[in-house]
């Protein structure tokens, strides 16, 4: 025994303010007594209590307790719950007085915990969900486990319960392998001990001096005994799980435990919680087996959806591990069981990570809210507080971010061990994607869950706030709208806003989606202006919809079905230029009024392989359309084309395919100025786009959209006739909206931009010379001139 | 009847350093077979420096340097040759012991026993005192009192860390043009890099003979190169680069021939410690006299002053006078520094390098960073499996029939070493 | 065999260097104008304001990645990160940092200007350790600009000029677009309060960049997110730099060579590999070693380059003597 010792840096006990929450044991004793009183608070509560009202209970086991504090201390402080669990605490008592057995060889079997966390609990969470989740059910449970473990540590020695039997005592045992914190001693001092009093303190009968040699901490629970007894018991930060880094003791259940637990929790609770509530829920293999067995057995009140997802995820689960492992021993040429267990190591990160992810966000989705008022419940006043985040909270999804850590941190583990094992290099190379197999599983079971809900969408039935959004997708304004038929005067446009909600569609421009992103949609009500300006939408459409996709092939369009204002939407799935056509013929006062509403628009969705054809790219028109207004593309056009003001805008007028000379082009902007010009031999009118936008300088944005409207007309005289109405002359009427940003020389400044550089290199440079000439620079005050 | 002429106490000394000389020439010489032919160059030269003592250097100013921490590139970049001063000499050893306690090392004593005397064939301008080693540091004022110029050089005793680089960098700085006002002449950046490349093609033969060292045939002894590397602290440096061009010429042609200078099982030994300087050459000659051949060395007399080459990324006069600094500074094993992990990599280097059998340490007695480094070097070539041989003289004659036995011992359980193996 | 290994060993690296650097600049830089396109994962700055790029740097796309809203880029779009990121590593994976020293343009800018100084007769300036260490950190903090402000984009704390906010004050894309006749980078941009700060921020560093690499040998190496992302990957990487300490006699040579100053290249005796964070792996170390095989340049195991006692001398002119008349 030393009483001092001069502790290294790493030390958490020299450690300021750390250090006492893990060193002072008077501290650690009230902590303990503390969390004791909780437990058992909370116990007789949801017994007294056994109204839903009581949160107070449920806040303590399900709000701290798990999963809150053990998932995350356990990858990174270590097994610090244990340290302070009730169980532990008490269980050391009891053992003092009691009977001191050694506990039956079959009892000694770590599988009986673990197959009670699974079967025991989450089997029957997937049968019976919510059983556990009353007041009542909850304090039934962990009194009865209080028992169980008291009259254990009352029979066995050396907290055997802790060891063997415990549900979560196997589980936090292997996860804690992962912390970044060490129990051990200072083998300096150790060396010349002979009275080994950190393993007569410690409970569980475990020798602290030897854990640094075994590269193991065995059944330390962090209850802190032993640095009472000895200075030389050493609490270091190290590398986060530097122990599976190198050579370690196998204890195969460590490897399935995190088998199973990975199986039970993160990977059911994808098949069931996750696709479940998809619409595909319904094909996926669990459902089907529940659907075809309801034929032949009654469940009764079993969910049994819930219970073969379980099962399954079991089956394929073990099935990766054991297959990848397989094939992984075999060209390592190494037994299975040292690959698997060996390895089995790297899948430690898998789940926890993902728990952590999953229980911080609930945390500050609902948890904090359900803690905090539980306890004010529990402790006899209210308190009414909000959650601190919302769903819909971007920064929500960086808790997504651990998921990822926990996949490369699975792999690096797996690299490390892999790297231990006494093989030639190629063959390590070639085992290890088949040995990471589990690892690939989990992730793809992932990507999967994401490619499964853009594919086939969320169920609607769901929780996580669906409901919200049902009713913001229900047309509220369809019956305040009241609906004007257009004149044959008005010229239809298409708007890439609705008229009636003025509320901005994703029209896919911003996604930067690359493979295997959402296809964009876009969008577009025809509308016309009354006098008044306003834009009208329309409750019908008659006319016919063409749509030229960007692989120039032309197909008709239908409009929306769903009452209200009336759009036409089209996906895009290849990066070019869609339009949208609206061919409108009638006949009125002799005439035939040839309307056609024209949009285009083109998507890019950035990605690497985009090329630009200029074939494609080009304007084109469509036979089915009689009058048309085709943009002229200039030379150097690119997919980052965009009109500018300053630029002059070329734009041709077609009749039935083939320029037109003499047709009236009009561009009129938002803000109300108009030019028209006849169009010449080519068809081909030159606008100048003005520079129509002064705001404030402050309030200046460059991706301002100038929108205008292009209209052309032309008359032709020529008579015919339309279901038996004649007509005498033709009216060719096309429209064709768009936009342009303001000219960069609004906003950028070369003067500016070469001054700050040059003023730097002067300043610099002067600074420099100055330094160099004047300053003595020490150890440098001789300096001589080059020359020859 | 013959004029007798009555001896001064300078030819007196000078009688008795010739003898001296000559006795370990004779030996060198004809106690050994086939020495190279281009060796005769450096026994003539030897000859006349030691024995006739023939002034080299009439006309260029001489600069004095006590220790191989002064960089000879910057002396010759300023049209001035560096003489080395370390000294050999029983005689001047014994005229020193007036002047230092008698527990002094014998080199310094001898060093200062030449200055007592004022006996030089080549008498040095200005005295160039690195404060090295403690004794070296002091005798630099005890010479000054004799009436030379002396200049300290201040020298760090860490090497490690970036502050003594700096100070050494600084130390170099301020020397080079101190020395360039004391001598008169303007450093340029033409000169010092003909220096430069000059000192660094005497390193460049130094090293390809070296390398020829390495051949299971000896194609020269240790004892030749000690000659040959000694010669190079006073020689002119156009003449010594003619002669080791030629001398690594014919070695070369010896290792193609495979003629050796020893036979096959003669021990191949390392040799470390103090620094054996002409005509000091006892334990040298004791230990290839025994039949073991030395095939590198790790002493500042020899593979300490060649060994580092400077390399300069950008030829500007500051560029090159740091280059040369940290090339004094940093590659240096001297047991001065505090610590000193780079000597026993650089011996155990050297070993596997050549191929040595064994190490043979020698400390003068007296010389206390040697003497207090013996432990360490010893356990570390313990470690590693490397037998050593750990020796303390001094100048004197008078132990020589102990040292016969035990190095003769330490080769032969060498030889049965190999033997074995 | 022996006489290829000596005739590399023996190598004039500067000449093999300059001509490499030249062929890479041009590749990168005027790629476009031959049809070369090495896709948008090449690890060096290759600037993509450049319109003629023969591939592009990395952090352009990656920025441009992760700017996407955060559920989507922590599921489906992860896709196409991980494509980009690994297209990105298998450049590298061979090449290790070689692609700073040999292949990067605006490295081989700041070589050039070195070049120039080195003309006019005017004497570098280095750091002295201590603002060594401070100023080793800023890349990371370039780094952390690099992936954090996009992200910031993407979770919508950040306005949308932070997407490329590193691109924003690179100089690269002010100098690259400069080579194939474009200037339209060298402008402010008022249209709002961040893009002017950024824009300017990027101007000042132009500024520095120039001034600084004039005095500083590869001045901006030392700040570069991109050296710093290729640090955490260089253990895998192919291509090492390796050092045998028992050889290295700490004689700092390769110290006064180093562009970087990375001092544990000559000080550091224990690890084997020597590749640091700041090193732009130019090999220079490796042609000015003096000692037999103390440092080499390893690819899978295999000596490619190693130091060698004649190489040495051979590249510093010291194998013989210039012949004078005088």
């Amino acid at each position: 025994m030393v009483n001092f010792i001069k502790r290294d840096k790493n030390d958490i006990y020299a450690k300021p303010i750390i250090g006492f929450f893990f060193k002072n044991q008077n501290f650690l004793l009230s902590l303990k007594i503390a969390v004791s009183a909780l437990f058992v608070y909370a116990l007789y509560f949801g017994f007294a209590h056994t109204l839903k009202e009581n949160t107070f209970t449920t806040a303590v086991f399900w709000g701290i307790f798990w999963s809150l504090f053990m998932v995350t201390t356990l990858p990174t402080f270590g097994r610090i719950f244990c340290g302070i669990c009730p169980h532990g605490f008490m269980g050391k008592y009891i053992t003092k007085y009691g009977l001191k057995k050694t506990m039956p060889k079959w009892m000694q079997n770590r599988y009986i915990g673990v197959m009670l966390l699974v079967f025991g609990w989450w089997g029957v969470y997937y049968m019976f969900p919510g059983l556990f989740r009353t007041p009542q059910g909850t304090a039934i449970l962990f009194t009865v486990m209080t028992l169980i473990a008291f009259v254990i540590y009352f029979l066995y020695k050396d907290m055997s319960y802790c060891k063997y039997i415990c549900p979560i005592g196997t589980f936090t045992r292997a996860y804690s392998k992962l912390s970044f914190t060490w129990l051990g001693t200072y083998k300096s001092a150790c060396d010349e001990c002979r009275t080994f009093e950190c393993a007569t303190a410690c409970p569980y009968n475990l020798k602290p001096f030897t854990f640094d040699n075994r590269n193991s901490m065995t059944d330390c629970t962090l209850c802190m005994d032993c640095s009472s007894a000895c200075e030389a018991v050493s609490f270091k930060f190290k590398k986060p799980s530097f122990s599976l880094f190198s050579k370690l003791q196998v204890l195969k259940v460590e490897v399935w435990a995190f088998i199973l637990i990975l199986a039970s929790i993160s990977v059911s609770m994808s098949f069931h919680h996750g696709i479940g509530r998809s619409n595909a829920a319904d094909i996926m293999i669990w459902s089907k087996t529940a659907e075809f067995l309801k034929n032949y057995i009654d469940f009764g009140s079993i969910d049994a959806v819930g219970l073969f997802a379980f099962i399954y995820a079991l089956i394929f689960t073990i099935s990766a591990a054991l297959i990848g492992m397989f094939i992984a021993a075999k060209i390592l040429k190494k037994d299975f069981n040292t690959t698997f267990y060996d390895l089995g190591y790297s899948y430690a990160p898998l789940f926890i990570l993902g728990s952590i992810a999953h229980s911080l966000e609930t945390f500050f989705l609902k948890g904090y809210e359900h803690i905090a008022e539980g306890f004010a419940y529990g402790f006899g006043f209210t308190l009414d507080v909000a959650p601190l985040a919302n769903r819909n909270d971007s920064w929500l999804h960086l808790f997504g971010l651990l998921k990822w850590v926990a996949i490369v941190w699975a792999l690096i583990i797996l690299y490390k061990r892999v790297k231990l094992l006494n093989v030639p290099k190629l063959r390590k190379i070639v085992a290890f994607p088949f040995a990471a197999s589990l690892i690939i599983f989990f992730l793809s079971i992932d990507i999967y869950t994401g490619y499964i809900f853009k594919t086939y969408g969320k169920a609607s039935s769901g929780n996580h706030g669906v409901g919200e959004k049902l009713f913001q997708s229900v047309p509220a304004e369809a019956a305040t709208i009241v609906f004007k038929e257009p004149a044959a005067k008005d010229s239809i446009y298409f708007s890439d806003t609705n008229p009636s909600a003025e509320k901005k569609a994703y029209n896919g421009e911003h996604s930067h989606g690359g493979a295997g992103d959402r296809v964009a949609v876009k969008e577009l009500w025809p509308v016309f202006e009354d006098a008044m300006g306003k834009k009208n939408c329309l409750s019908a459409i008659s006319a016919e919809l063409y749509l030229l996709d960007a692989n120039l092939s032309t197909m008709q369009a239908t409009a929306s079905k769903s009452a209200g204002c009336k759009s036409v939407s089209f996906k895009m799935p290849d990066n070019g230029y869609y339009n949208l056509f609206y061919v409108d013929k009638k006949i009125q006062d002799n005439t035939l009024h040839v309307k056609t509403a024209k949009y285009e628009f083109m998507r890019f969705n950035h990605s690497n392989d985009a090329v630009y054809n200029k074939e494609k790219m080009a304007a084109h028109t469509i036979a089915e359309a009689p009058f048309d207004i085709l943009r002229v593309r200039e030379e150097d056009e690119t997919f980052y084309h965009n009109l500018y003001s300053g630029e002059n805008l070329r734009v041709q007028a077609v009749l039935n395919t083939k320029p037109i000379e003499g047709a009236t082009i009009t561009l009129s902007t938002k803000t109300g100025w108009s030019k028209s010009l006849k169009t010449d031999k080519e068809g081909v009118a030159t606008f100048a786009l003005i520079e129509d936008y002064f705001p404030k300088w402050n309030e200046f944005n460059k991706r301002y959209k100038n929108e205008f409207l292009l209209h052309a007309s032309y008359v032709k005289e020529e008579k015919g006739s339309v279901n038996d109405v004649t007509y005498e002359k033709i009216k060719y009427d096309v429209t064709y909206p768009s936009y342009y940003h303001p000219n960069s020389a609004r906003y950028r400044s070369y003067a500016y931009g070469l001054s700050a550089a040059l003023f730097t290199i002067i300043v610099t440079g002067f600074a420099i010379y100055m330094h160099r000439a004047r300053r003595k620079i020490p150890f440098k005050e001789v300096s001589f001139h080059e020359k020859d | 009847m013959t004029e007798h002429k009555i001896e001064t106490p300078k030819e007196r000394q000078n009688r008795h350093k010739a003898m001296e000389a000559a006795a370990v020439l004779e030996k060198i010489k004809h106690d050994f077979k086939e020495p190279p032919k281009a060796m005769d160059y450096f026994y003539d030269l030897h000859e006349r420096v030691h024995c006739k003592h023939e002034a080299l250097h009439s006309d260029k100013a001489k600069v004095g340097t006590m220790c191989i921490q002064v960089p000879s590139e910057i002396i010759y970049a300023l049209d001035a040759v560096p003489l080395r001063l370390c000294n050999g000499f029983y005689a001047d050893d014994e005229i020193g012991s007036d002047f230092l306690p008698s527990k002094s090392c014998p080199l310094v004593k001898a060093t200062i026993g030449q200055f007592a005397s004022n006996n030089f064939s080549d008498k040095p301008d200005i005295v160039i005192s690195p404060t090295t080693c403690d004794q070296k540091a002091k005798s630099g004022a005890i010479i000054e009192n004799m009436g030379f110029e002396v200049y300290d050089m201040e020298f760090p005793r860490t090497k490690e860390s970036h502050e003594s680089r700096e100070y050494w960098r600084r130390s170099v700085r301020k020397f080079t043009k101190d020395l360039s006002e004391n001598l008169n002449t303007k450093l340029s950046k033409k000169k010092l890099k003909d220096a430069i490349k000059k000192v660094g093609y005497a390193q460049h033969l130094y090293h390809k003979l070296n390398i020829l060292r390495k051949d299971n045939n000896s194609p020269i002894l240790g004892k030749d190169m000690f000659l040959v590397t000694n010669a190079f602290f006073f020689d002119k440096i156009d003449n010594w680069i003619e002669a080791v061009e030629a001398l690594a010429n014919e070695c070369e042609q010896r290792v193609k021939d495979e003629i050796s200078v020893a036979s096959k099982r003669s021990p191949r030994i390392v040799y470390t410690g103090s620094p054996p300087i002409f005509p000091n050459l006892k334990i040298p000659l004791l230990i290839e006299l025994s039949d073991a051949i030395i095939v590198a060395d790790e002493t500042c007399s020899s593979n300490r002053m060649f060994n580092d080459m400077v390399s300069v990324d950008e030829w500007f006069v500051n560029d090159m006078v740091d280059s040369i600094a940290d090339r004094y500074l940093k590659g240096c094993t001297c047991p001065i520094f505090t610590k000193n992990e780079d000597r026993k990599r650089r011996i155990l280097d050297l070993v596997r390098d050549y191929n040595a059998d064994g190490v043979i340490y020698q400390a003068f007695a007296g010389c206390q960073v040697y003497e207090m480094e013996q432990r360490s070097v010893l356990e570390a070539m313990e470690r590693a499996g490397v037998p050593i041989l750990y020796l303390e003289t001094d100048y004197s004659p008078s132990h020589l029939g102990q040292l016969t036995t035990r190095i003769e011992a330490f080769v032969e359980s060498l030889k049965n070493r190999k033997r074995r193996q | 065999m022996k006489r290829i290994r000596d005739f590399i060993n023996n190598a004039d690296i500067r000449r093999f260097r300059f001509w490499l650097q030249l062929l890479f600049f041009v590749l990168f830089i005027y790629g476009g104008y031959f049809a070369v396109n090495l896709g948008n994962s090449i690890p060096v700055f290759s600037c993509g304001y450049d319109k003629a790029v023969g591939g592009m740097c990395y952090f352009l796309p990656l920025q441009h990645q992760l700017a996407r809203p955060l559920d989507v880029l922590l599921s489906a779009a992860s896709i196409s990160v991980l494509i980009g990121f690994v297209t990105f590593l298998l450049w590298f994976i061979v090449f290790n940092k070689a692609w700073c020293g040999y292949a990067c343009p605006l490295g081989t800018m700041q070589d050039w200007i070195t070049g120039l100084r080195k003309k006019m007769g005017i004497r570098y300036s280095t750091y002295t350790q201590p603002q060594f260490d401070t100023l080793k950190k800023i890349k990371y903090i370039m780094l952390a600009i690099v992936i954090l402000a996009p992200m910031g984009v993407g979770m919508g704390l950040l306005g949308g000029e932070w997407r490329t906010a590193f691109c924003e004050i690179c100089p690269s894309r002010m100098i690259t677009p400069l080579f194939v006749g474009d200037v339209s980078q060298w402008s402010l941009d008022f249209s709002t309060k961040t893009a002017m700060i950024l824009t300017t921020l990027g101007l000042i560093f132009t500024g520095l960049f120039l001034i600084g690499s004039f005095f500083k040998k590869r001045f901006f190496c030392f700040f570069c997110p991109m050296s710093a992302m290729h640090y955490i990957f260089s253990d895998g990487a192919l291509l090492k730099l390796k050092k045998d300490g028992d050889k290295c006699t700490k004689c700092g040579d390769c110290y006064n060579v180093c562009d970087m100053q990375i001092k544990d290249i000559a000080d550091d005796v224990k690890s084997t590999n020597i590749l640091r964070d700041d090193c732009i792996f130019c090999m220079k170390c490796v042609a000015a070693c003096p000692e037999d095989d103390a440092l080499h340049v390893d690819i899978l195991n295999m000596k490619l380059f190693t130091s060698t006692k004649g190489g040495f001398a051979k590249r510093m002119e010291m194998d013989r003597l210039e012949k004078k008349d005088d």
